[in-house]
C-alpha cells in the first residue's frame, strides 16, 4: 500500500524531527550525545525540587526570605540553582490578601533552573490567553477558590524576567523541618495556581 | 505586536487544561530530541535566544499550532537554519520522505549565511 501526502501536508512531525537531527549529524553540526545529554538534564536533574528547595529555606529562615524576595536569582544561587532561562529571577510572595500567578502570554517563559521545563497547561494557548483576562475564574477552574478581598496580580513573564511564586506556608506546619517542608511545596504553587497544603 | 504569539487577552482557545501530577517533561521521545535539536540550532544557526522567539513568532498559523508546543520548536528551528542558509528549503521535509522510503531528491547544502551581530556603534571601527 502505497500512502502520498498531499501538496500541502508536510510529513509527521516527529519524522520531521528524526530526519533535522540526521541532517545536522551526518554534517559534524551537531553531536547527539550533546543532545542526549539536554533532554536527561532536563529530564532528571533540573525541576521543581530544587524551587521547592527554596521555598522551604525561604519559610524555615527569615533572612533568605528577604534576601529572596529582594534577589531571586542571587539567593536561589546561593543554593546552588541557576543557568539557562534563569538569567534573572524575581520572587512574588503570596499572602492571604494578595496572590501573584504567573504566565508568559507571549510564548512559554518559566524559570528553568528552579521548576524546569513548563508544563504542558502553562504552554496551552487557553492559559496563555485567559489567566491574563480573567484570572479569578481561571484559577477557580483549576481547582483554586480565593476570596473576593484577595488581590490577585498576574505576572506576564518576559524573555528577560522569570517570575516564581514564593507560596504561603500553610497553616499546621509550623512543627516541621525544612527538609520535611520541601514535599509540601509543588510545581503548581510556585507557578500560582494552587497553594501549598499541609501534609 | 501583531501575530498569533500575542495570545494574552485573545478568545477561542477553549478550556485551560488541568494540571496532571504525573505527566513527564517530554510525553513522546521525539518531542525531547525537538527540544534539544531547537537550542543547538539556535548555535548551529548563529543567532540567539531572542532570534528563536522571533522565528516562532513568524510562523504561519499551521506551523505555530498544528504540531504542538514542540512541533512548533522545530518549526522555529527550521525557520532560523534556512535563514542561515545552513539548510536548503525544503531539506527537513525531502529527508523525511525519505525516511519513509519515498525516494525523493534532496536539496543540496546551500552555502552558509549566518547573521552577523556586530553592534551598529561598532560597525565603522572594524
Amino acid at each position: 500500500m502505497t500512502t502520498t501526502s498531499g501538496p500541502g501536508e508536510r510529513p509527521p512531525v516527529a519524522l520531521r524531527t528524526e530526519a533535522l537531527e540526521q541532517l545536522l549529524t551526518e554534517r559534524g553540526l551537531i553531536d547527539p550525545q550533546v543532545m542526549n545529554g539536554i533532554i536527561t538534564d532536563y529530564e532528571t536533574n533540573v525541576g521543581p525540587l530544587n524551587g521547592a528547595k527554596v521555598v522551604a529555606r525561604a519559610w524555615t529562615d527569615a533572612e533568605y526570605r528577604q534576601r529572596l524576595l529582594a534577589d531571586g536569582t542571587a539567593a536561589i544561587k546561593e543554593l546552588g540553582f541557576s543557568g539557562r532561562q534563569g538569567e534573572h529571577i524575581v520572587v512574588a510572595e503570596n499572602t492571604s490578601t494578595t496572590h501573584n500567578v504567573v504566565v508568559c502570554t507571549l510564548c512559554s517563559c518559566y524559570p528553568w533552573p528552579v521548576l524546569g521545563l513548563p508544563p504542558s497547561w502553562y504552554k496551552d494557548p487557553a492559559y496563555r490567553s485567559r489567566i491574563v483576562r480573567e484570572p479569578r475564574a481561571v484559577l477557580a477552574e483549576m481547582g483554586l477558590e480565593l476570596a473576593d478581598n484577595v488581590r490577585i496580580i498576574v505576572r506576564d513573564s518576559t524573555s528577560e524576567v522569570r517570575w516564581m511564586v514564593l507560596p504561603e506556608r500553610p497553616a499546621g506546619t509550623e512543627h516541621l523541618t525544612e527538609e520535611a517542608l520541601v514535599p509540601l511545596v509543588t510545581r503548581d504553587a510556585m507557578v500560582g495556581v494552587a497553594k501549598a497544603e499541609a501534609p | 505586536m501583531d501575530g498569533i504569539a500575542d495570545m494574552g487577552g485573545s478568545r477561542g482557545w477553549g478550556h485551560v487544561p488541568l494540571p496532571r501530577s504525573d505527566e513527564p517533561v517530554f510525553q513522546e521521545p521525539w518531542q525531547g530530541r525537538a527540544f534539544a535539536l531547537a537550542m543547538l540550532s539556535v548555535w548551529v544557526s548563529g543567532r540567539n535566544i531572542d532570534a528563536f522567539r522571533h522565528a516562532q513568532e513568524r510562523l504561519d498559523r499551521g506551523a505555530y499550532i498544528g504540531d504542538g508546543y514542540f512541533g512548533r520548536w522545530l518549526n522555529a528551528a527550521e525557520l532560523m537554519l534556512t535563514e542561515s542558509a545552513i539548510l536548503a528549503p525544503g531539506a527537513i521535509d525531502a529527508r523525511a520522505r525519505n525516511l519513509r522510503h519515498e525516494d525523493v531528491a534532496e536539496p543540496p547544502v546551500p552555502e552558509p549565511a549566518r547573521p552577523g551581530y556586530t553592534p551598529a556603534a561598532l560597525r565603522g571601527h572594524r
